[in-house]
């Protein structure tokens, strides 16, 4: 629906594109939830370096990327975030290129392979979910009230990071240097940005959008996940025609961080 | 002997609960204090995942934010989350955790801290409210101060439409919008932004766009499912296909009469505040005012250069036309052709038959004129029965042949007129010739060859 953005506009520095691994290798792309930015796969990312073309970007309104490029209207759904996502494969000429996209990244991808899945091999949804909230017949596992909460957590605790900017003192003195950068980069987001992204992470409904995948698709369910939980996952599955299902033995929706070997691992089983 | 403090006792008594999670958030040692603050015993926490306790909006931040920057910086400060209490009330905390690593450089497990930020907490969620509340209104008032000085600005209905397009757009957060106005035909017709819909649907099918219009009130829609069911099956199909989720309608009124639409589309569902609503049925308003306005202004204009009988131009226009044509033709040296018609047979049926025949008969003749000449020639009614054709880069021939196209025109018979009635032209041709005719002015022959005239009288320019 978003007109593809004009040779003018620097899709990799709109995005902080990093690209890494091998030049060769088949592409392989990850693209992060809502809360944090690309430093979520540090742990997963390099495992691909080896053999992969490997792609680390962050979404518009979230670390490193160009605040300036956020327009409301246009990331007011996952429509405007699968623009950028077809964009950014286009401006590397990426071809059968993996996504790996968790959480609402997951169905960001499905959007993006729906529309054009010339350049997309194969797709990895992370903890998806189609709707979070509860709905005649589906359990979301949130209620609009809980939405709400959020909303209300993230204004609370902004209060708080506009006035402490601080540096993070780590434990360890010789990772004083460590510290310093991660308090530029880690989960740098802005304020509004975030609460609007919250919204259309956690207000979508992209249910009628799973039927219509056609690309591979490997659903990886986590245990003990309240955002996504099993019911959720098995739902995604049994929605995508042909896809393939894998559980985690990781608690919570941040694998890639509590158990990246296991993230590794099932992409790896999935690629063959 | 120094005065010796247990450990044990300076762990549980410590004036915050503290407590220690394995990877994967299950909870395996809790001191007394978080105990106490929380109404659990011991054996209700112990085993269990931490976010478990937490109010569902907390568990969203948790994962999505404080699980994320623990396992990154190693280590978070006074986040705020909701605690659950055994007796089901939510006690708001502050949350300190740092992530232990093993001698083998990772992650072994979390000890965290908790701190009771009732009071705290309560006095900011107010300022976060009663801020955010501040905000909105101003966001309000800025959005119509904006939208009163872009109307002011405006100076044509396109930009009123452009600038209507944009405002509403902005304040809605939509994807896509657009502006409708009421054609001739009565259909609505898209002057400013895009219709993401069009071609998706027939013109037949139910819209909310032309039923906000006859209603005079807006119509929201939420979602998809939502038009399906209040009777707009095709429309939602269609919003289906263009990947759109909500849509809103608002009428445009002048007078209370709607004459236009203005349309806001999300790739979303969407619940509009009814705040938006009224914000958006005000900026309508001041819309509907500006284009007004600029109607009148455009009525007037028109009105004093335009003959009001047959809608032709007048005396003033024609001159206005004459004068740039002549520049034009000065410069590029086109020729141009002027024709002059005068009506034969038009004095008796105004005197015999009447002023409103003879009047009937005058706005016939416009437009059958206006029937056999290009667009961008300009017909003027120059006095009683007389009439001039201005056609820029004309020349002889084709001057000629227009002339004869003219005079057949008027000499077609009209059939409503009783026996013995009937009007015929006399048609005078001058072509100017640009430059090399030294810039003689048309009307007159004696510096512009008159090439021919056509009819059975010979017009008055020559003489």
């Amino acid at each position: 629906m978003d007109p593809v953005a004009p040779a003018s506009v620097d899709v990799v520095s709109r995005n902080n594109v990093t690209v890494s691994g091998v030049a060769g290798g088949r592409p392989i792309v990850f693209a992060h939830g809502f809360g944090c930015s690309q430093e979520m796969w540090r742990h997963v990312a390099p495992a691909f370096e080896s053999d992969h073309r490997v792609v680390l970007f962050d979404n518009v309104g979230a670390g490193r990327s160009d605040l300036s490029a956020y327009r409301a209207g246009k990331y007011d759904s996952l429509h405007g975030y699968a623009t950028d996502l077809l964009e950014i494969l286009d401006a590397l000429d990426l071809r059968d290129a993996v996504i790996v996209g968790h959480s609402v990244s997951a169905m960001v991808a499905v959007l993006a392979a729906n529309r054009d899945a010339s350049r997309i091999g194969s797709l990895v949804l992370l903890g998806p979910s189609p709707r979070y909230l509860d709905d005649v017949g589906y359990t979301g596992g949130f209620t609009t009230e809980a939405i709400e909460g959020l909303l209300d957590q993230l204004d609370a605790n902004y209060i708080l990071w506009s006035r402490s900017l601080a540096p993070v003192i780590m434990g360890n003195p010789e990772r004083a240097e460590l510290g310093q950068e991660l308090t530029d980069s880690f989960c740098a987001t802005d304020p509004e940005i975030a609460r609007h992204f919250a919204r259309v992470t956690f207000l979508s409904d992209n249910r009628r959008d799973l039927p219509l995948v056609t690309v591979p698709t490997l659903v990886v369910q986590m245990r003990d996940d309240v955002i996504a939980p099993e019911s959720v996952g098995r739902y995604v599955h049994a929605a995508i025609p042909g896809s393939q299902y894998v559980e985690l033995p990781v608690a919570g929706h941040v694998p890639h961080l509590a158990g990246p070997e296991h993230v590794v691992a099932a992409i790896r089983g999935f690629e063959g | 002997m120094p005065e010796h403090e247990d450990f044990e006792e300076l762990y549980h008594d410590a004036p915050f609960g503290y407590f220690t999670t394995r990877l994967d958030d299950r909870i395996t040692r809790v001191n007394r204090r978080f105990l106490e603050w929380t109404g659990y015993d011991e054996a209700d926490v112990v085993g269990r995942r931490f976010i478990d306790l937490l109010d569902a909006g907390t568990q969203l931040f948790y994962e999505t934010r404080q699980v994320p920057v623990l396992h990154l910086e190693g280590e978070t400060r006074e986040i705020v989350l909701g605690l659950r209490r055994k007796d089901g009330a939510v006690m708001p905390i502050l949350l300190n955790s740092v992530l232990v690593l093993g001698a083998d450089g990772k992650p072994r497990l979390v000890r965290s801290a908790i701190f009771d930020a009732t009071t705290r907490s309560q006095y900011e969620r107010d300022l976060v409210t009663e801020r955010r509340a501040a905000e909105t209104a101003a966001a309000r008032v800025q959005v119509l101060q904006n939208a009163s000085q872009r109307f002011a600005e405006s100076a044509t209905q396109a930009e009123v439409a452009d600038a209507l397009n944009t405002i509403v757009g902005d304040a809605l957060v939509a994807s896509v919008s657009c502006v409708a106005t009421v054609s001739d035909a009565g259909d609505l017709e898209v002057i400013a932004g895009v219709n993401p819909l069009e071609g998706l649907y027939d013109r037949a099918d139910p819209r909310p766009g032309p039923d906000a219009l006859r209603q005079g009130a807006p119509l929201v829609f939420s979602s998809v499912d939502e038009l399906e069911q209040r009777g707009y099956p095709t429309i939602a199909a269609a919003m289906r296909t263009a990947q759109l989720e909500g849509l809103a309608s608002f009428p445009l009124l002048r007078d209370h009469a709607p004459f236009g639409v203005v349309a806001a589309f999300f790739a979303r569902p969407r619940e509009l505040e009814p705040a938006a609503i009224e914000l958006v049925e005000a900026i309508a308003r001041q819309a509907a005012q500006t284009l007004a306005r600029i109607r009148l202004q455009e009525e007037l204009a028109h009105l004093a250069l335009h003959d009001q009988l047959t809608g032709l131009a007048n005396r003033a226009l024609l001159r206005e036309h004459i004068e740039s044509a002549l520049a034009v033709s000065a410069r590029t040296t086109r020729p141009i052709a002027m024709m002059f018609l005068d009506l034969d047979g038009f004095k008796p049926i105004n005197d015999r038959l009447g002023h409103t025949t003879g009047d009937d008969v005058l706005r016939e003749v416009a437009s059958r004129l206006r029937g056999v000449v290009r667009d961008s020639d300009v017909i003027g009614r120059f006095g009683g029965d007389e009439f001039i054709v201005l056609c820029p880069d004309t020349g002889d021939e084709d001057a000629v042949a227009i002339a004869e196209r003219l005079r057949e025109a008027v000499q077609e018979p009209m059939s409503w007129l009783p026996a013995g009635f009937a009007v015929s032209a006399s048609v005078g041709v001058v072509v100017h010739r640009g430059a090399s005719d030294g810039g003689g002015r048309p009307t007159s022959c004696s510096s512009s060859r008159m090439r021919r005239c056509t009819g059975p009288r010979t017009p008055a320019a020559t003489g």
